[in-house]
């Protein structure tokens, strides 16, 4: 524990001045027009209910295998406060070991050795996140020397590693696994820090750091799961009971118990706690909604989607180019399958933060994934054609890929702006303008399938790929169609893409103008020229463009209206995510 | 074209005569969807421009080239075998060559980018720290990561000054006749083209509105503060600031301020008095006269965007008590390089005067201190005095009779010199209790004490001091009330304490004396601005420029770009003007820093004594506009958590409203999307004609002028203070000490709304309702035809069968 003190107070005078400029910042953002910062840690004055940690004489394997004893899952559904909102101990395991890790779950690696001690393999043991979680309350010095930090701005990663490796093959390794040990942090921090802590981009990291080790030194500030005593509004940390309560002395014994690796103890002691924390919370939280975040952190259910989305764009191509029924079957099958799972993480999500999630840049994402794949499946069914399928699957599957796995900004699930919740008219507009958004993507991509088809979809040798594809393409009931050529393909395509272009320009407008109308009503000022205001109306411009172009051209309305669409598409993205990333504005919750 | 749209060119070809070709061609380009399309082209590259920074836009050709590289990667890994796999199974069915094709494309497309990811863009992705990788113009892209067209000096504009440019209103006003020009000419007035017509009005009516919404637009904000105690209302306000237009404030012998909007004022970059190479002179309206009757002329001739403003010292005409001489000193040196001697470019630059306690001396890393010495002999003399002995110090003791030592000292020494026993206590090498004397608070310097006796036989305990020996004090024992008794040094026993602890260099006009560490001295005189003195091998110093006089003033420091918040930048709430008065011969030249609201802006206002002993305070911040006939009292505040958080869900500030016009006060809680709106009544005045009046009446109907009062910042602060304090049991609720509201009137926002519904209500007629309603005509038109048909042919059917049953009879 001790060191990991260490490398707490060399880097305070750069957490200071983090905290400094963060609070500065805070007086000065308009009053409730950025989302609340998330805070990792409650406090920094309580004692560990677990007792203090010991010396770790624990072996990888040994852990493992006491993980494997360990039952945890009475504790998935106990209710804790973090970061402004209750949620079940499940959710702020995964989120505090994310926050350490940069990843799902906390692995170990074993070398692999042969006969003569040459390492030919290495094994990996994962840990469940809670299981994580108490060991690093209970014992933290087991994890001094393993990959636990994840610094992930190369040049920091590089410079840290530099300070005390000199070994070319372990400062590769090192940089592979992306994560360092406390050790190593404690050898490079002040010496980076004096080094190179004027490049602000190292001094970002090495703060990144500093708030690591504060989680990793004050984790246990975290147990708040006693629910508020009549009169008061503050969940209470498990130390604030009485020293001698049966809760705080199971505790103390499941701390004892976990750090002599006494599984048999641990579990006994775990259901000791459980039941106490269920007879003091009794009425404080729905269990219901507990179940549902906690089948919410377990079944992953946007990335389900997103590959779900995956198998159905490519069966329903492949499909639509083989004519095998049986693929475009699957691709119908798992395009529902991905829906669902989809539109059950939005309403799963929706019931744990107590709000439409669409509030933040994930959230957002997921919304707009939602409602283009939605429409996309609408056009399907009701016009009959594969092609809205595939589309509606490529925009489920490109954006909800890009959600899950880029690290966007408001996975976690927290309080929205106060801005946000207090206007129903936002809401109307933020969703509309989703939706447009989401359109625009499918219409980019109904535009992407018109483009390769007009360069690649060359005439072959016998039937051509064209008129296999039109006659799958066409619908559920192919026996019904004729076969077509490329010129009736693409005409068909034209006549999908101007479709979803159409409604995207209406609900893009109304969105706007949604905007507009709550900007007056709210600030007294219907347009502010902000960047992201400009530009969504650049993207509206594009889409202006498009239609009228059509009435000037006598031939290729499609192609053009094709490339148009994807540069519509990438005004769009620069809208979404450029605009909120470099240019400042009052769009700060976008 | 449209059917209107070929008779529109046929009229054109029918009345024009040929002399009108350029009306025609003008007319003819108007009516075309060239015209708006390019147009709209220009719109959005204006658009871009006035909200994208030239430092991003450079980078395009670096992201140019890097999608290039991806591009490349797929074809090269993707292509060749794809043309191979379509060879192969040249002779497949299609399915089976599709399913191949699709797969191999899709497997190989992934592989391209992975092997991209970990071959190519590692050598690609630029780090700002070292320079390694891809990046195109990145010195530029660094300099103006930030910096907009608009921030630039021939500009200097807001966003919505840009915007409200008459460039971009050029473009929008064509477009605007572009469209009703090409509405009128091209599309029939026809039931199924109200949608585009819709449409169409409603840009109309939507510019219109803007127009009229602009034209009489105000906005701001008002901070009320909270009473002084719980329950107890703040101060009455009756102004609020505007949004964005700088002002003067002034006030004479403080009879009041009053308010100069100053015009045409910088945001961005630093101009004039130093800041800039750039000049600055905006000519204010005289705030008055001084006694006598000339006019105080005011200008503001310097603007520092982001700066602090600090103590410094410039050069002046003319000296007066308080002045003293300054120097500009240059440190060279090649210990960076490998050149033997110190490079001509000064490694740093420093300006010393030769008055104040720590601005005179410059410490260069712990090693070298550089002290522009005050005028006067003796001390000076002192300085490159030989000194006899080794020590870390040195005492220089002078008597009565002229006669003076420098002597090396350790603690515990005793020294007889000018009739003088000195014993040295203790020497330091900082004083042991902070310097509290005025204008001496923290500086630093050598101190020695010593234990004095007078050739006259008397004893006191002296402090002195290497750099102020002007601070030198006695201590003849104690006072009755147990403080030590201070008096000034003794004049006929001198002493002074040299530092032989680092490199000294002392420098008056153009003299200077080094002394090396250990003590060794090197005078020098007559040194020009383009000599360079010696200090230590490949480092020198040079005299760069002096100045007899110059003047302590509070002048701009720019802050460092890096350190920087984006959201002061262009806000004036960091910025400095320098606003010059000048009345006869009589100038003076003041910096101002920015207040952004007038009613807590202690600490932002200066005083100018005037030439005829009058005061004058002035202050830089916003122009004050009235609210509309109310006045504003903050009543309580309050901010609503989420539950069991301190993280705010709402605030609340309840305020006292006085309606002038209405003779009534109520009180309004405004929340976040609740704000205060208050409608000002028409007010009929006898000044304007009675059509005038009538014709107000009816507009404030139409467009009624209202005000909103909107929540937009709190006491965050304060609330968090009083909250602890709560928390402790001190008190019974937090506070706030004070609340912002946002204040804006909506001109014609009517106007503006009805032609967004126009716009949103005509859009979906346009794509949908009118495609079904020409099939619905399609349709019935061909029922009609066919009913005709069937009529037609019916008779034809009947005359034949006629004829078939005659043929038959007849048969």
């Amino acid at each position: 524990m001790s060191r990991f003190r260490n490398t707490v107070t060399r880097g305070a005078p750069i957490l200071l001045a983090l905290f400094l400029c963060a609070l500065a910042r805070a007086q000065v953002a308009p009053a409730g027009n950025a989302h609340p910062a998330t805070e990792l840690l409650e406090s920094t004055e309580l004692v560990n209910p677990l007792g203090d940690p010991t010396p770790s004489t624990m072996s990888p394997r040994e852990k493992h295998a006491f993980a494997s004893r360990v039952d945890l899952s009475p504790w998935r559904r106990v209710a804790a406060h973090h970061n402004g909102r209750v949620k079940i101990l499940d959710t702020l395991a995964r989120e505090t070991v994310r926050a350490i890790t940069g990843r799902r779950n906390y692995q170990d690696f074993i070398p692999e050795t042969d006969a003569d001690g040459a390492v030919t393999g290495v094994e990996k043991l994962g840990y469940d996140p809670l299981f994580t979680f108490f060991d690093l309350l209970a014992a933290p010095d087991y994890y001094y020397d393993k990959p636990l930090v994840h610094v992930a701005y190369l040049p920091a990663r590089e410079a840290l590693i530099d300070v005390s490796v000199s070994d070319p093959a372990v400062r590769e390794r090192w940089m592979m696994l992306t994560r360092l040990s406390p050790e190593l942090l404690n050898a490079g921090f002040r010496a980076v820090a004096e080094e190179r802590g004027t490049d602000a981009e190292i001094a970002r990291a090495l703060g990144e750091l500093n708030n690591i080790a504060d989680v990793l030194r004050y984790g246990h500030n975290n147990l708040l799961l006693v629910a508020p005593v009549e009169g008061s509004e503050r969940w209470r940390h498990v130390s604030e009971v009485g020293a001698e309560t049966p809760l705080r002395v199971a505790f103390r014994e499941f701390g004892e118990a976990w750090r002599a690796g006494d599984a048999e103890r641990v579990n006994e002691c775990t259901e000791r706690i459980v039941a106490e924390l269920d007879a003091m919370n009794e009425g404080s939280t729905s269990p219901t909604r507990r179940s549902i975040e906690a089948a919410y952190n377990t079944s992953h259910p946007f990335e389900l989607g997103a590959w779900m989305y995956l198998v159905a764009l490519v069966a329903l191509l492949l499909g639509m180019g083989t004519q095998w029924r049986w693929m475009i079957a699957l691709g119908v099958v798992t395009l529902s399958v991905g829906i669902l799972a989809h539109t059950l993480g939005f309403a799963a999500r929706w019931c744990i933060a107590e709000r439409l999630p669409i509030q933040n840049q994930f959230e957002s994402m997921t919304g707009l994934a939602l409602g283009g794949a939605m429409v996309g499946l609408v056009l399907m069914l009701t016009r009959r054609q594969w092609l809205f399928g595939a589309a509606s699957a490529a925009v489920g599957f490109l954006i909800l890929l890009a959600a899950t796995q880029t690290g966007v900004p408001g996975e976690t699930i927290g309080r929205e702006a106060a801005i946000l919740n207090t206007s129903w008219l936002l809401k109307y507009h933020v969703s509309t303008v989703l939706v447009s958004y989401g359109l625009i993507t499918l219409g980019a991509v109904m535009s992407l399938f018109y483009l390769a088809l007009h360069y690649f979809g060359k005439p072959d040798a016998g039937r051509t790929f064209e008129e296999i594809a039109s006659a799958t393409a066409y619908g559920l009931n192919a026996k019904t169609t004729t076969p077509a050529g490329r010129a009736r393909l693409l005409n068909e395509l034209d006549r999908a893409q101007m479709t979803v272009l159409q409604l995207a320009f209406w609900t893009l407008g109304v969105g706007i103008l949604l905007g507009a109308w709550w900007a007056d009503h709210s600030w007294g000022r219907w347009w502010a020229f902000d960047p992201k205001e400009t530009w969504a109306l650049l993207t509206w411009i594009v889409y202006l463009i498009v239609i009228h172009v059509r009435f000037g051209l006598r031939a290729q309305r499609g192609l053009v209206t094709a490339w148009l669409s994807i540069a519509g598409f990438v005004i769009m993205l620069w809208t979404y995510f450029g605009v909120n990333l470099l240019l400042p504005g009052l769009h700060a919750y976008a | 074209m449209s059917a209107k749209g070929h008779r529109s060119r046929a009229w054109d070809d029918r009345f024009f005569p040929p002399w009108a070709w350029p009306l025609k061609f003008t007319l003819r380009a108007f009516s075309s969807i060239t015209l708006a399309v390019i147009l709209l082209l220009l719109a959005m590259v204006y658009c871009v421009l006035a909200s994208v920074p030239i430092g991003l836009l450079a980078l395009i050709p670096t992201w140019l080239v890097v999608s290039a590289t991806v591009a490349a990667a797929l074809a090269v890994f993707v292509g060749p075998p794809l043309f191979l796999v379509r060879r192969g199974l040249k002779k497949a069915p299609a399915a089976t060559r599709f399913a191949a094709t699709f797969v191999t494309a899709l497997a190989l497309g992934a592989l391209a980018v992975v092997a991209w990811h970990y071959a190519v863009w590692p050598h690609l992705r630029y780090v700002p720290s070292t320079g390694e990788g891809l990046r195109f113009f990145a010195d530029f892209v660094e300099a103006h990561k930030a910096t907009t067209l608009r921030r630039l000096p021939a500009f200097e504009m807001t966003e919505g000054e840009f915007y409200a440019w008459w460039p971009l209103r050029v473009v929008l006003l064509l477009f605007v006749a572009n469209m009703v020009i090409a509405t009128v000419r091209r599309i029939e007035f026809r039931f199924e083209n109200l949608g585009v017509l819709t449409v169409h009005s409603g840009i109309v009516v939507l510019t219109l509105g803007s127009v009229y919404y602009q034209s009489l637009k105000q906005e701001g904000d008002v901070l009320l503060l909270a009473g002084p105690a719980p329950g107890t209302p703040g101060p009455v306000v009756t102004n609020f600031m505007d949004r964005s237009r700088p002002a003067l404030w002034a006030s004479m012998d403080n009879t009041g301020w009053s308010a100069v909007p100053i015009e045409n004022l910088p945001r961005y970059n630093d101009y004039g008095q130093g800041l800039s190479d750039r000049n600055l002179r905006i000519a204010l309206p005289s705030i008055g006269s001084i006694r006598g009757g000339a006019p105080i002329h005011m200008s503001v001739v310097g603007f520092g965007g982001y700066v602090d403003l600090a103590e410094g010292w410039t050069p002046v005409d003319e000296a007066r008590e308080g002045d003293a001489p300054l120097l500009d000193v240059e440190i060279l040196s090649s210990l960076m390089s490998s050149d033997e001697a110190p490079e001509s470019r000064p490694v740093a630059q420093l300006r010393l005067p030769a008055g104040g306690a720590g601005a005179r001396v410059a410490n260069v890393g712990g090693a070298l201190f550089i002290e522009h010495v005050p005028p006067g002999d003796e001390r000076w003399s002192w300085l490159g005095a030989k000194v006899e002995g080794d020590g870390a110090f040195a005492l220089v003791v002078a008597g009565d009779d002229g006669s003076s030592r420098a002597i090396a000292i350790n603690p515990g020494d005793v020294i007889e010199a000018a009739g003088a026993t000195v014993h040295v206590q203790s020497v330091h090498s900082n004083p042991p209790f902070p310097i509290i004397t005025p204008g001496y608070q923290d500086a630093q310097s050598a101190v020695a004490i010593v234990d004095v006796t007078t050739p006259n036989g008397r004893h006191f305990e002296r402090w002195v001091f290497h750099r102020f020996p002007e601070l030198n004090q006695d201590i003849h024992g104690q006072l009755d009330d147990g403080r030590p008794d201070r008096r000034p040094a003794d004049p006929s026993i001198r002493i002074g304490l040299l530092d032989l602890t680092a490199l000294q260099v002392y420098v008056r006009g153009d003299e200077a004396i080094v002394r090396l560490p250990g003590g060794v001295a090197r005078a020098t005189s007559g040194v020009s601005p383009r000599d360079e003195i010696e200090l230590a091998p490949r480092i020198a110093l040079r005299l760069a420029a002096r100045w007899p006089a110059a003047r302590k003033q509070e002048l701009p420091v720019p802050v460092p770009p890096a350190d920087r918040r984006s959201d002061f930048v262009g806000t004036h709430d960091r910025a400095a003007i320098a606003v010059e008065l000048e009345t006869g011969d009589w100038r003076q030249i003041v910096w101002l820093p920015f207040a952004r609201f007038m009613n807590v802006a202690m600490g932002s206002d200066r005083v100018v004594e005037l030439p005829d002993g009058r005061s004058l305070r002035l202050a830089f911040s916003r122009a004050p506009l009235p609210l509309p006939g109310i006045t504003l009292q903050l009543n309580d505040f309050e901010m609503i958590p989420y539950a069991h958080s301190d993280i705010p869900r709402d605030y609340l500030s309840q305020v006292i409203v006085r309606d002038g016009a209405r003779q009534e006060t109520y009180t309004n809680t405004t929340r976040l999307n609740r704000p205060l709106i208050h409608r000002a009544p028409f007010q009929w005045s006898d000044q304007r004609s009675f059509v005038a009046n009538a014709l107000g009446a009816v507009v404030s109907v139409v467009a009624p002028n209202r005000f909103k009062f909107s929540q937009a910042g709190w006491d965050a602060e304060g609330w968090r203070e009083t909250q602890a304090q709560v928390e402790a049991g001190r008190l019974d609720r937090p506070r706030a000490a004070f609340t912002i509201l946002g204040v804006g009137n909506n001109p014609g926002i009517h106007i503006i709304a009805l032609g967004g519904v126009m716009v949103c209500v005509g859009t979906p007629w346009a794509f949908y309702v009118k495609p079904w309603l020409l099939r619905r005509r399609s349709e019935r038109l061909r029922a009609q035809h066919a009913d005709r048909s069937k009529r037609e042919q019916a008779p034809r059917a009947a005359s034949e069968e006629e004829a078939v049953a005659m043929s038959g009879a007849t048969s």
